[in-house]
């Protein structure tokens, strides 16, 4: 049975001045899992978005079991059965589990005060019915990745229940907790839910989906049941051009990146026996980390394990507990700030808004910011000169129509090209590159990972931290997973996926 | 009484107009908005207990002192909102606008444009030391604490604080939320107006006298929760009658007696943040 | 000059700007004042007409009366300049009141004292006493910030009403000079004062000191280092510190600037048209110069405008009070409509549409 359907739906964002989506259409039955792929923006959020009713389409119309509907407001999709999973935490992280589930549904007593005890047993009941065990009064800050995942599906369930979004739902789940969230989705299935499942993950959709429909730039590329396509030619449906996956596949056709002659030279980013508590399971254990000039060597971790924390001592945001760091010898807090910040290292920050730019200063002023006081006096003031920089090192990473405008109107993977262009400029001894692949497509990442590349063979030493094995596996020389603060070392071999998996879900090598 | 006794029940005369202002400023501060407006609001406040309370008595004035505040704020706040205009901005606006209002309105209605005296305003003694308006004032205040510590307005309120996208999971509109805690912003402030115009019975230009910003000083020196912003508003009442009975004893002109609370203020924000600073240092190191 | 240069590489400023140009606000802050005081005159006054005469064209009827609006508009600029030193550091300082007022007061005691021993060169020796006082009462926020992070909003605003009082105190009390009738020090002699230019008006060299400061301030932000490590200091503290930008520096030094500014503002009202520091002079310039600030868009090139437009909305609600029964505080609060006007983009932005 018919559950929902979008027709034509048509949506354009003036911020960004883009036609998210263009004309789509979109079944949902009753008892299906039905995949929506595609890559990067083609407009797998949007959809989700409207669907849900965050937001409206410019044009086109949405039925509900047949009945035409407009949705106001994320309370009228829920009125139609329609939960929604998010990618990212929608939760409000001081309040606790139950708070969360019940806001702008809370049982009430004595008039206008809220029924606290009502409002967890509910959540209680309602966690026994799907399996989960998160305690209800347990404020969601404390919460782990896994938990919090769990609260939002909980608060989906609750007033939803005939229809079910789900939002890249895995790319914060270690396997075993991808394995339980499947069963679950099954299970939901099997009982007459309906299932969006949004992911460009080929593997987990040949698992997991009955119906395929393939988005690209904002329209429906093709839609098929999945049942008639295999693993591999889903991969190249979800990214166009892309290889098909190969079972065996070797490090053959995707290391452009790696290293051909030299050997590494001296040290020259050392991260010593550092420890540093932080929230959640955030902190940092005894860690040490050697990049000498001339190697790339990555760190790979899931959420919630660290990663952050390591970006924040490595760039020296933070100085830690325990341990120090030094870079080319000297502690990172001894280093004058000027001279380590305009030329020592080059740091891309995952936090590109807060850290990398200035949204609301121009693209030129972004770009050579970090060279600010390089310029005389007199050449800043008459400005031919920073300007003409600007443009050679735009131009360097394929931004172009910057002048005039302000970082704030630029797309996401532009913004990155910009931070980029700024800290990759100058040939910097030390680069820190924490996410550097996030956002952009296939070619702004495979230029930005050349320019890595090239940068460790002129002799610079490389730090790449990322969530995505596959970073690692293009670019790095020497690679390790951390996982709940330890650094494990991931040798490069025959099954270099299967050993990163493993050590990133902490399973037992 | 002990000196010690005459200490207490002066700082519940200070508290009495303090303490509605301050929960008043943390109910926007729960939605992540800074109501640095409480200045103005509880002189609008103040001017129309006076003004409507020389028409038709101190009750109703009371009532008018709570409502026209609450419309200007929220008022203010939707203004801020649909026309897309900083509330920093208009808040100060509303601290401009405020005073000069209640000078013209004050020709009009009491035929000055200083103190205006209005026989029968003045509240009576409910308690040696507080008076009947004092006593509703902290009504009003505690009305407040109830609603942001134990109903879905406050719940809401400070999910829309930590996170608007919690709320449109909700499926509540944050607009909502902000303009209600505005609108119970100015109930707030319109109790502390009207408290301030019945211990005197008058109108008094300028009569909020710097309460707002001590406060707003309130909160965040309680670090933006409701238990350590009474505690701080309890703490500035100690001081503030601290200082008023040190004028019968110090031969300290009145004028000066009246700046040490503020520099005594400033200063406890400087160390309070310091000490914060110091506390999150051990986490995150600067 | 490079024909486009500064719409490419200037960067937009203060988090309300918005990226709308200064003269668009200027146009949208002029046309409400300007139909504000035609509504005041209209509905407050009993003799609307003579109350529209005085309030348009009084201030600027003969030279003398547009040159004492200009000699009005100096102080409020250079106040105001301080707000945007402050401000597009991302240190919102309000106590420009007690610092401007403390300069007053500073200045007129100094003043008596340096005349004595320097004569007439002691004018601006009493300008730079008077900006020491206002750095001196902005200096407990700029430590506060610098050593732990104290919120400048709150310290200077504290700090600024604690020092109202003491200076109320000192005014009134231990300097009063009893035989005036006003709660006043005692009056300065002539040569003591800022010179001025062109009497009958009250203009003097201040008009022309505060025009060289906006259009110095304007060549800082817009054309040196030092100018847009401030800027996007303001804008994002965190992204300067990566940008090896001296950021300790930036924490402490704009706030002491604006200070400094906001205390010479102060000595520039006391050594001009006052005379002396009368109790309460200040009257509101601290708020006022926020809002003139905001008209400029942050744009020190812009101030001169706005602080003429201020200027007049006081000079001619004082004139409108005295030829007619206008309230006189209804300059206030046209101010205060004017601030809330130009805050509105959507007002602003059709302007922009429609030009």
């Amino acid at each position: 049975m018919n559950i929902v359907r979008l027709s034509s739906i048509r949506k354009y964002y003036r911020s960004s001045a883009a036609q998210a989506l263009d004309g789509v259409d979109l079944e949902l039955d009753s008892g299906e899992i039905h995949a929506v792929v595609g890559e990067n923006g083609a407009g797998k959020s949007t959809l989700a978005r409207i669907l849900c009713g965050f937001e409206r389409p410019d044009s086109g119309s949405l039925y509900v079991k047949g009945e035409r509907a407009d949705f106001s407001s994320h309370r009228d999709a829920e009125r139609a059965g329609i939960g929604f999973v998010p990618q990212y935490s929608m939760l409000a992280p001081g309040l606790t589990a139950a708070e969360n589930v019940a806001l702008g549904h809370e049982p009430r007593r004595l008039g206008p005060f809220t029924d606290r005890r009502r409002a967890s047993y509910e959540f209680s009941l309602l966690a026994d019915r799907y399996g989960f065990a998160v305690d209800p009064d347990a404020v969601v800050a404390s919460l782990s990745a896994a938990e919090r995942r769990e609260v939002e599906i909980l608060r989906a369930l609750a007033r939803g229940g005939s229809a079910l979004v789900l939002d890249e739902p895995t790319s914060i789940l270690g396997e075993k907790e991808t394995a339980s969230l499947f069963a679950l989705v099954r299970r939901l299935r099997d009982s007459g839910a309906g299932i969006v499942y949004i992911s460009h993950r080929a593997g987990e959709i040949a698992d997991l989906a009955d119906r395929v429909t393939v988005l690209r730039s904002g329209a429906v590329e093709r839609a098929f049941a999945a049942a008639d396509v295999d693993e591999c030619e889903l991969a190249g449906l979800i990214v166009s051009g892309a290889a098909c996956a190969d079972p065996d596949r070797t490090e053959g056709g995707r290391t452009a990146g790696l290293r051909g002659g030299a050997a590494p030279g001296e040290p020259a980013l050392v991260i010593r026996g550092v420890s540093q508590r932080a929230r959640g399971s955030g902190s940092l254990l005894r860690v040490d980390l050697t990049v000498r000039s001339g190697e790339i060597v990555s760190v790979i971790a899931l959420g919630g394990n660290g990663l952050e924390t390591l970006e924040d001592v490595a760039a020296g945001i933070v100085s830690p507990d325990e341990g120090d760091v030094l870079v080319k010898g000297r502690p990172l807090a001894r280093w004058p700030g000027r001279e380590l910040r305009s030329r020592v290292m080059a740091y891309l920050p995952t936090d590109r808004e807060n850290r990398g730019l200035s949204p609301k200063a121009s693209v030129a002023m972004n770009a050579v910011a970090g060279r600010l006081f390089d310029y005389s006096f007199s050449e800043f003031a008459a400005g031919a000169r920073p300007l003409a920089d600007a443009a050679g090192m735009l131009g360097g990473f394929g931004v172009a129509n910057w002048k005039g405008r302000r970082v704030d109107t630029l797309s996401g993977g532009n913004r990155q090209r910009v931070v980029a262009s700024r800290e990759l400029s100058g040939g910097a001894e030390v680069v820190v590159a924490a996410n550097p692949a996030q956002g952009l497509d296939r070619g702004a990442r495979s230029r930005l990972f050349s320019r890595l590349a090239a940068m460790r063979d002129s002799g610079s030493a490389v730090l790449l931290l990322s969530s995505d094995p596959d970073d690692a596996a293009e670019l790095a020389d020497r690679s390790f997973a951390l996982y709940r603060g330890r650094l494990i070392p991931v040798e490069r071999g025959e099954s270099f996926e299967a050993a990163f998996s493993k050590a990133l879900t902490g399973a037992r090598q | 009484m002990s000196a010690v006794g005459s200490l207490v029940a002066g700082s519940l005369a200070f508290m009495a107009p303090l303490a509605p202002a301050a929960i008043g400023g943390l109910a926007t501060e729960y939605v992540g908005a800074l109501n640095i407006a409480l200045e103005g609001l509880i002189l609008v406040g103040a001017f129309s207990y006076a003004a409507a309370g020389s028409i038709a008595g101190p009750i109703v004035g009371f009532a008018a002192a709570l409502l026209s505040s609450a419309i200007v704020a929220a008022g203010a706040d939707l203004f801020s909102r649909k026309a897309k205009a900083d509330p920093f901005v208009v808040g100060l606006g509303v601290n401009m606008l405020a005073p000069a209002a209640a000078s013209i309105l004050s020709q009009a209605v009491f035929d000055t444009k200083g103190v205006a005296v209005v026989a029968g305003l003045q509240s009576a003694m409910a308690l040696p030391g507080l008076r009947y308006s004092d006593v509703a004032s902290f009504a009003v205040a505690a009305a407040i604490i109830a609603a942001i510590a134990a109903t879905p307005f406050g719940t809401r309120s400070r999910a829309a604080g930590m996170s608007r996208d919690s709320l449109a999971m909700a499926g509540v509109d944050y607009g909502r939320v902000r303009g209600a805690a505005y609108f119970v912003s100015g109930l707030a402030c319109g109790a502390t107006g009207a408290a301030l115009a019945a211990s005197v019975g008058a109108w008094v230009p300028n009569m909020s006298a710097g309460r707002g910003w001590i406060a707003l000083v309130a909160v965040y020196l309680g670090g933006k929760r409701l238990g350590g912003t009474v505690a701080a508003v309890a703490m500035f009442s100690l001081l503030l009658s601290a200082a008023a009975a040190a004028q019968a004893v110090v031969e300290l002109p009145a004028e000066l007696l009246l700046s040490i609370p503020y520099f005594t203020a400033a200063l406890v924000v400087i160390v309070g943040a310091r000490g914060s600073a110091r506390r999150s240092a051990r986490r995150r190191a600067p | 000059m490079r024909p486009g240069f500064r719409t490419r590489f200037h960067i937009e400023t203060i988090h309300d700007a918005g990226g709308t140009k200064a003269a668009v606000r200027l146009v949208a802050a002029l046309a409400s004042a300007a139909t504000l005081a035609a509504l005041a005159a209209a509905f407050l006054s009993s003799e609307p007409s003579s109350a529209l005469r005085a309030f348009f064209l009084a201030p600027f009827g003969t030279e003398a009366a547009f040159l004492s609006t200009l000699e009005l508009a100096a102080p409020l600029a250079v106040c105001a300049l301080g707000v945007i030193v402050s401000f597009r550091a991302g240190h919102y300082s309000l106590g420009g009141e007690g610092q401007a007022y403390a300069g007053s007061f500073a200045a007129a005691l100094a003043a008596p004292v340096l005349y004595e021993a320097l004569g007439p060169a002691s004018v601006p020796l009493s300008i730079l006493i008077g900006a020491s006082a206002g750095a001196l009462v902005a200096a407990p926020s700029a430590i506060g910030k610098r050593l732990a992070g104290a919120d400048v909003l709150l310290t200077s605003i504290l700090v600024s009403q604690g020092v109202i009082f003491a200076v109320d105190w000192a005014i009134g009390g231990p300097f009063r000079d009893r035989s005036s009738n006003l709660v006043a020090m005692e009056a300065l002699p002539r040569g003591a004062l800022l010179p001025r230019l062109a009497p009958p008006s009250t203009l003097t060299a201040a008009s022309i000191v505060a025009l060289a400061a906006c259009l110095a301030a304007a060549f800082y932000f817009d054309r040196t280092r030092s100018g847009a490590a401030h800027d996007l200091y303001g804008r994002n503290q965190r992204f300067a510190e990566l940008q090896g930008f001296d950021v300790a520096r930036l924490s402490w030094a704009p706030i002491i600037a604006a200070g400094v500014l906001h205390g010479a503002a102060g000595a520039m009202m006391a050594l001009g048209a006052r005379g002396t520091a009368i109790r309460g002079m200040s009257g509101g310039i601290g708020w006022s110069a926020i809002g003139a600030a905001l008209v400029a868009g942050s744009r020190p090139q812009a101030l001169p405008f706005a602080a003429v437009l201020f200027a007049w909305l006081d000079s001619g609600s004082r004139q409108a009070s005295i030829l007619s029964d206008l309230p006189p505080d209804a300059g206030q609060a046209i101010k205060a409509v004017v601030i809330l006007a130009v805050s509105a983009r959507p007002a602003i932005a059709a302007l922009r549409r429609r030009r």
